[in-house]
């Protein structure tokens, strides 16, 4: 068979315009490439990029806070919880708003892509009741003291002194910076990926009680100090 | 049957004198010598025009000039009419070949001296050309109607807004009002449909009519000077021993030029697509990074570039001044040398430019001086920049971010670039730099002192003086003597918990 120059030619031009319509043309936009509004983006895995990552770690980052895909949060947060936490910040502590509403860029739709994306990380076998609660009262800082120390003690074993010589918890800035829930979080669930384990794991074989957390808490409030005349929380009388 | 064929096309001929103005136009003598690859740039730049009437003719039967709808129909045609992302594709690619053509063109025109005597008004009327094409190119990429070409436009008209005592009557001139609206974009699709390509094509005929008549530029030789008492005669001699017709002669490889260049706009059409909108324009969306098209990224680099007291002066003299200068080219040079063998400062002149040029561009496109306005959010820090950390430490990273901090300093390259990297800061500045630089600002950086809480910056403080390398001691005062290395342990980078390497 052969081909003329005009033959060839002629299909040589129809090739070139059929084949763009083909899908797999890599040229071909991709209708999940579209640039969309800030407040239209409601990809769980974009608004967690975007919004999150840059101090909570998950899925491999790590970062200054706790990771949110952490199973020992997951399993002790309550979901009404974590939104108002997304929505309106946390008041004295580095949590900002996200919510437009509270001045941040995230509407209640967003929010709600993010609760419950961050809430399907949760192991499907977590049982929260047998852990103590998310929240509760500060208990008796005297008692404190002691547990703190013990805790303190047995995480230098594990630990080594490195993330220790400033105070650790104790450290006034540091307290300074954080909210009372903080605190509690932090002994709650640990940071495991830097070697600080959860209430269970940080003291071998005497998982740390609901009582024993919050009597650390009520010691760590204890410890902070109205310096530089500019208190970031109230300081409890 | 064919007998009165031939009569009707006589007799068309006989009216039109069509076979008249073939032999004179495409049939016209040229030297050899200009049967060179370099001589098919103008053809080149000319066909990509024709690819852009044709595409752009095909793309307004679907695009709508209005603020309303103008970024829908550019979604339509990009996912919902068939092809149409392919239409959109060529016109972008047909522009970008456009404008690439043009400039190599010009810059083979210089360096073959074929703006001397007698090709001056060829040579102006090709300037004319470029500030048209680039005009073109700019209201181009107005019709995308997106952040980009929302920001752009306010760039423009802010320039003309310094004009002095026209700059309001300018600014409304251009938008159609005080603001970017409908009104600013059917003035755009107007300039971009309609009066430009209108005026394009006219001084396209100028063009080609002053090659007609003052013919192609001979390949120049060196040690062969133009002089104006002679050059008409030696031209005609040339014509006369060696002149052959453009058209089929010559002709062969603009032909071939003209295939590549086809076939290149079409496989960057197929393979690269479109440029897509960067979101629709919104003023009140400050999380964007607007960018020109790749031909003005120079000019964007310059304005983010230049001093504040310089800027209006530059920005309004400093385009009339080089179109000046283009302009009298041809009559401050207008005889002498033409072979760039020969022209040391013209090739210098072009490489100077093109570095420059090239330069700026890749400034422009990276634009290290903008803030990344999302980094404090999405900005990973690697596992070696947090791991063995005191929960102090970690605070001031969680600041680093909350403070966006971030926005302007990278760690290990990621976050922005207008700060430098903070990856080593704890081995070039001590801590009573740091809080100093913190709170008074300096250099580039503003002051922190009252936007931050003394546990904030403590907090800080201690997380920067953390970043160097492992086993490297933090920065020292100099007017302090030296810690023992044995009481100096507790100075050094942490180190890592178990089970870290």
């Amino acid at each position: 068979m052969r081909f003329s120059p005009g033959l060839s030619a002629s299909l040589a031009v129809l090739l070139s315009v059929l084949l763009p319509a083909c899908e797999w043309m890599p040229g071909r936009p991709r209708k999940a490439d579209e640039v969309v509004a800030p407040t239209a983006v409601m990809d769980f895995s974009k608004l967690f990029t975007q919004n999150c990552v840059g101090c909570h770690g998950a899925g491999g980052n790590i970062s200054g806070s706790f990771a949110l895909d952490d199973p020992t949060y997951l399993a002790v947060v309550p979901e009404e919880k974590l939104r108002a936490v997304i929505t309106g910040g946390v008041p004295g502590s580095l949590m900002p708003p996200f919510s437009i509403a509270h001045g941040g860029m995230l509407t209640d739709d967003q929010i709600t892509v993010l609760v419950q994306g961050i809430s399907a990380w949760k192991p499907p076998a977590a049982n929260s009741s047998a852990l103590p609660p998310y929240s509760a009262p500060p208990g008796q800082a005297a008692a404190g003291a002691q547990v703190y120390e013990t805790y303190l003690a047995s995480l230098r074993k594990m630990a080594g002194d490195a993330m220790f010589a400033d105070g650790f918890l104790a450290n006034r800035a540091f307290l300074g910076l954080t909210s009372d829930q903080y605190l509690r979080t932090l002994i709650l669930i640990g940071r495991p990926e830097l070697g600080i384990p959860n209430f269970e794991r940080a003291i071998p074989g005497q998982p740390l009680s609901n009582e024993q957390i919050a009597d650390m808490v009520a010691w760590l409030i204890s410890q902070r100090k109205n310096e530089f005349g500019q208190p970031l929380v109230p300081v409890p009388q | 049957m064919i007998g009165i064929f031939r009569n009707v096309c006589l007799w068309v001929d006989d009216r039109l004198h069509v076979s008249k103005l073939f032999a004179a136009t495409a049939g016209h003598h040229v030297p050899k010598s200009s049967g060179s690859w370099f001589y098919v740039l103008g053809s080149a730049t000319l066909l990509c025009f024709m690819i852009q009437l044709v595409t752009g003719t095909l793309l307004a039967f679907v695009y709508v000039p209005s603020a309303s709808q103008s970024y829908e129909t550019l979604m339509y045609l990009s996912y919902e009419q068939p092809l149409g992302w392919f239409l959109r594709g060529l016109h972008y690619w047909g522009s970008n070949f456009m404008v690439g053509i043009m400039f190599l063109h010009m810059t083979q025109v210089f360096l073959f001296g074929a703006y001397k005597y007698p090709r001056e008004i060829t040579w102006i009327s090709g300037c004319i050309l470029m500030l048209l094409t680039l005009g073109l190119a700019f209201t181009g990429q107005v019709m995308r109607f997106d952040e980009d070409a929302y920001w752009g436009t306010g760039i423009g008209a802010a320039i003309a807004g310094r004009v002095p005592f026209l700059g309001a009557q300018l600014v409304q001139l251009m938008l159609g009002g005080p603001i970017i609206n409908s009104d600013t974009l059917s003035r755009f699709f107007t300039l971009h449909v309609f009066i430009l390509p209108g005026s394009v094509l006219a001084l396209i005929s100028l063009h080609l009519r002053m090659v007609l008549t003052k013919g192609i530029n001979e390949y120049p030789k060196p040690g062969h000077i133009v002089r104006r008492e002679t050059y008409d005669q030696e031209y005609a001699a040339i014509i006369k021993k060696e002149g052959v017709p453009f058209f089929p002669k010559a002709i062969s490889k603009d032909l071939v030029a003209a295939s590549i260049v086809i076939f290149s706009i079409l496989f960057c059409a197929a393979v690269f697509g479109p440029k897509m909108p960067n979101g629709p324009a919104d003023p009140t969306q400050i999380v964007t990074v607007p960018r020109p098209d790749f031909y003005f990224l120079w000019i964007f680099a310059v304005a983010a570039l230049l001093p504040v007291y310089t800027e209006t002066f530059l920005l309004l003299a400093g385009g009339p001044v080089i179109i000046l200068i283009l302009f009298a080219l041809p009559f401050v040079n207008n005889t002498g040398e033409k072979s760039w063998r020969r022209r040391p400062v013209a090739v210098i002149t072009v490489i100077l430019i093109y570095v420059v040029l090239g330069i700026l561009t890749y400034l422009g496109n990276a634009s290290p001086w903008s803030p990344e306005m999302g980094a404090w959010t999405s900005a990973t820090t690697e596992k070696s920049r947090v791991i063995g950390r005191s929960p102090l430490e970690l605070q001031g990273l969680v600041l680093l971010q909350n403070k966006q901090c971030r926005n302007c300093h990278a760690i290990d390259g990621v976050g922005g670039h207008r700060g430098p990297d903070l990856m080593n800061i704890g081995t070039r500045l001590t801590e009573s730099q740091l809080i100093r630089q913190i709170i008074q600002g300096g250099g580039n950086m503003p002051a922190y002192g009252n936007k931050l809480l003394p546990y904030e910056v403590e907090a800080l403080t201690a997380y920067l003086v953390s970043l160097r390398p492992e086993g490297q001691p933090p920065a020292r005062d100099s007017s302090v003597p030296a810690v023992p290395p044995k009481e100096q342990s507790h100075t050094s980078l942490p180190p890592k918990p178990h089970g870290e390497s």
